[in-house]
């Protein structure tokens, strides 16, 4: 068993991997690129400094001056668990440090602790980036930083291309700076200025350097830490679905069961009529009307209409109680009322295929050899439906769950910009609209992942319910 | 050996075509004796009727009008490619029937049974060539001022005129309303003269949703016809040669599968901009998968049956082992997952226009269902574009499950209608 769930964890990695350049290369081929409103309409942005430093910002995130090829494996490298370290991820050990320092401290540039900090800091970054020792390095630019205007050198060992414009300007001002009595520390230290500029936060794959390492989801557009960021959004929609699940399943197994039992009956036809009706409902339009008829003070001010708690929510106990100013419905009763709208509108979906999936497996089970053995013997009737029967029709249902957890988090979509909740749902259309792919490419993990894992989890539950499947 | 060839030659005349046309024309027969898939099949045709004739029920243009003596039909005038293409190829869909059941009645059995594919394809060819023309002939039009009728009707310049039932283009905003009748034209609810009310930019729902109808029908028709092309070609190619084109396939199912279509959607409309057609592609490309499957496993079955190694031993082209004589005996329960996809597609596109990811101006059920989102009292809102969503979707899924119990052969038990 072990050995094949194994199997199929690696299985799943090649169609992972296909999905996730398929989203890819559609949002790097799209006419405006990645990136929209924060790089200009192709990915450019005017000159200026400030427009200079947004871009180069921009291109150290995401690597976007690459050709869009290497842009993919940037990312699934930075993804991956197992991959190539990053030249900017390198860390000299303390000795090191101290060693470059003592190198430069003497330097004419030194006349700030901070531009003594800065010189080092460059140092290291050439060294890591040019996989080179820090001490040869830093013995480099004491001899390079003698000259500065020769220095400008430099630029070109960590393979900085400066533009032709930005590259006159320096070398002019280097030049005065130095002619200039007394102003070589000044050009030194300009040089450098612009150098940490061009340098700090570059960074390349040392292929060199395999090995195991934390994924990294990178950075939104807005800067934030995508990590974060699901952490925040997805527990939201994990709660939805593991509220709605359990209650498909009961509702499911007693009304499917039942109707079995009382095939052609009025409750029987009723259900199905019912549950067909139901499964044709689009969940927009429940949610809409619940909206417009349970949540609004028009009609029923029934149920909030916004969100997943009240705005005190915070300052609430967390259980019901009575104070002196009497009923608090606590944080727990205050978010289960929240709840109840969208929990509905996600859960009478799958219940009517679930209901009638399991109404069609006991039928089939009811009439099987095995039951009539079962009766001939004089086991009770309800003993037999609900342990012979019941174990035996679970089997569909699992089938089932494979494909209804994918879609709980489709219908997240949409339930979740109905009732203004900020889960997985919401936040995947927020990435879009915002062209920003880390988050985009991230959602697209989470769902693929999602899905493929309950394929598996479905194979596995049905050779642990069916001891008769066996994959070995 | 003579009588194996002969059989061989029988087997190639007509053979694999017949049965199947019969088995489908069966099962046809066996679903639409269902009181469900008769109610979807009369909701759907209704829903072809409203998307054909919409410009002659909702416009407003009158359809005859008289000014200064002289008289002119101002709503044939501004009729668009698209709705000159779709009324040519209803009433050349009739005409074509019409000789059809002419043939049927008064010659013999023979012209009944070739006279199906000609008169499919001639009706394509019209149909085609009449788009085509259309295109070329009839300017697109920006800008109407669609209250100019009404500001001469109550200026008095108008002889007389005869409107269409609801005298209210989709797109017309009815700014003259306020000036003319002191009636603000926004949100207003259901009543004699707009019979859904009015969406928050003053224009006609009832109007709305008839033109609607023609989004949801192409959607549901187009991407599936594109799904199921894909999925039947793709599937039949790794059934019949299996081996590593399987293989290689079968990863591509996966992918396919695996990929969140909503969440694609979402994403191709944020960064490749609003179309239908866009839409429709896409929804084809990622909806081919179960056909795909199905296929697959149909043609893995029969391709080592006698017939399809008599049709290969006879050198027969390979589209033609494929399509003429494997794809027919596989083909029906097909209908079953096009039926399902068609109501599927449909939704997802309601969804996406719900979402606000849709069309702009064009109008569609999903979008007037999102505007009722901060709607106010307008229940008309409300209610008809998720009504028209529901019924749609439950008749195709009723027309596919009713296909499905006659496909079945223990059917009686899985019917819950």
């Amino acid at each position: 068993m072990l050995g094949y769930i194994v199997r199929r964890l690696l299985l799943m990695v090649p169609t992972l991997l296909g999905v996730l350049a398929v989203v890819f290369f559609i949002m790097a081929f799209s006419p405006g690129g990645f990136g929209g409103r924060e790089m200009g309409a192709e990915g450019q942005v005017t000159e200026g400094q400030d427009a200079r430093r947004l871009r180069k910002q921009m291109e150290r995130r995401y690597g976007n001056n690459l050709p869009k090829v290497v842009q993919f494996g940037r990312w699934l490298n930075q993804v991956s668990p197992v991959g190539f370290t990053m030249s900017g991820d390198i860390v000299f050990d303390d000795s090191t440090l101290a060693e470059v320092r003592a190198a430069l401290a003497d330097m004419p540039l030194n006349t700030h602790p901070q531009s003594l900090d800065r010189a080092v800091g460059v140092t290291l970054n050439i060294a890591a980036y040019r996989n080179e020792n820090p001490r040869d390095v830093a013995a480099m630019l004491r001899t390079q930083l003698a000259d500065p205007v020769e220095a400008m050198s430099l630029f070109a060992k960590f393979d900085v291309k400066l533009d032709e414009y930005v590259a006159r300007r320096l070398k002019e001002r280097l030049k005065t700076l130095s002619l200039r009595e007394g102003g070589l520390p000044r050009a030194q230290n300009e040089l450098l200025d612009e150098l940490a500029f061009e340098i700090s936060g570059v960074s390349r794959v040392r292929f060199d350097q395999p090995g195991f390492k934390w994924p990294d989801l990178g950075t939104s557009l807005k800067g934030r830490r995508v990590s974060a960021l699901l952490a925040e959004r997805v527990p939201v929609t994990m709660l939805l679905n593991v509220i709605t699940l359990p209650i498909i399943y009961t509702i499911a197994i007693f009304s499917g069961v039942t109707a079995a039992r009382r095939r052609g009956a009025s409750f029987d036809v009723g259900i199905g009529l019912t549950f067909v009706a139901l499964w044709s409902v689009p969940v927009m339009w429940t949610g809409v009307m619940l909206m417009e008829y349970f949540a609004n003070v028009r009609y029923f001010h029934i149920f909030p209409a916004v969100g997943l708690h009240s705005m005190r929510a915070d300052e609430m106990p967390f259980l019901p109680m009575w104070t002196q100013s009497g009923f608090t419905p606590g944080w727990l009763l205050d978010m289960i009322w929240h709840l109840i709208l969208p929990v509905f509108c996600l859960t009478y979906g799958g219940l009517a295929v679930m209901t009638k999936v399991m109404r069609g497996a006991v039928l089939d089970n009811l009439a099987s050899d095995y039951i009539r053995t079962a009766r001939a013997k004089g086991v009770p009737a309800n003993q037999v439906l609900w342990r012979h029967v019941l174990a035996n029709s679970l089997l569909p249902l699992i089938t089932m769950a494979s494909g209804l957890i994918p879609s709980l988090f489709v219908g997240a979509v949409v339930v979740e910009s109905i009732f203004s909740i900020n889960g997985m749902g919401k936040l995947s259309i927020e990435a879009a609209f915002a062209k920003d792919r880390e988050v985009v490419m991230a959602t697209t993990l989470i769902a693929a992942m999602l899905g493929l894992g309950a394929e598996i989890l479905r194979d596995v539950c049905y050779a642990i319910a069916d001891p008769r499947v066996s994959y070995e | 050996m003579t009588t194996g060839d002969a059989q061989i030659a029988v087997v190639l005349d007509d053979g694999p075509n017949m049965p199947a046309r019969g088995m489908v024309r069966r099962v046809l027969g066996a679903t639409f004796t269902r009181t469900g898939a008769v109610g979807g099949l009369i909701w759907i045709v209704l829903l072809v009727l409203l998307a054909v004739f919409a410009p002659l029920l909702a416009n407003s243009h009158p359809i005859l009008m008289s000014r200064d003596g002289t008289v002119s039909s101002p709503l044939l005038s501004h009729l668009t490619a698209v709705d000159i293409t779709l009324l040519v190829a209803f009433f050349s869909a009739l005409l074509l029937a019409g000789v059809r059941w002419l043939m049927r009645a008064f010659k013999s059995r023979l012209s009944q049974s070739r006279f199906g594919a000609p008169g499919v394809m001639t009706w394509i060819t019209i149909v085609a060539l009449t788009g085509l023309v259309a295109w070329w002939m009839v300017p697109p039009r920006y800008a109407q001022v669609l209250s100019q009728y009404r500001e001469a009707q109550v200026a008095g310049e108008l002889d007389w005129a005869i409107l269409a039932p609801i005298p209210y283009s989709p797109t017309d905003r009815q700014r003259d309303s306020l000036s003319a009748t002191n009636i603000d034209p926004r949100l207003l609810l259901p009543s004699p003269a707009h019979w859904m009310g009015t969406t928050a930019d003053g224009e006609d729902v009832a109007s709305r949703m008839i033109h609607a109808s023609r989004i949801a029908l192409a959607i549901g028709m187009i991407a599936t016809g594109i799904a199921l092309v894909l999925g039947v070609t793709i599937g039949g190619l790794m059934g019949y040669f299996s081996g590593w084109v399987d293989l290689l396939g079968m990863r591509l199912v996966e992918v396919f599968s695996a990929i969140p279509v909503i969440f694609l959607l979402i994403m191709i409309v944020a960064f490749y901009g609003r179309s239908l057609y866009l839409m429709m592609v896409i929804l084809g490309l990622t909806g081919w998968v179960g056909y795909a499957v199905y296929v697959r496993a149909e043609f893995l079955k029969l391709r080592n049956t006698d017939f399809v190694v008599a049709a290969r031993a006879l050198g027969l082209p390979l589209w033609s082992v494929l399509f003429r004589h494997m794809l027919p005996n596989g083909i029906t329960p097909v209908l079953v997952l096009a039926s399902f996809s068609v109501a599927g597609m449909i939704l997802t596109e309601s969804t996406l226009s719900f979402l606000g990811l849709g069309l702009v101006e064009e109008p569609s059920w999903g979008q007037l269902l999102n505007q009722a989102r901060s709607a106010g009292s307008q229940w008309g809102l409300v209610v008809f574009p998720g009504l028209a969503i529901f019924l749609t979707v439950l008749a195709y899924n009723l027309i596919g499950e009713a296909l499905r119990d006659a496909l079945d052969p223990h059917a009686q038990r899985s019917s819950m209608m």
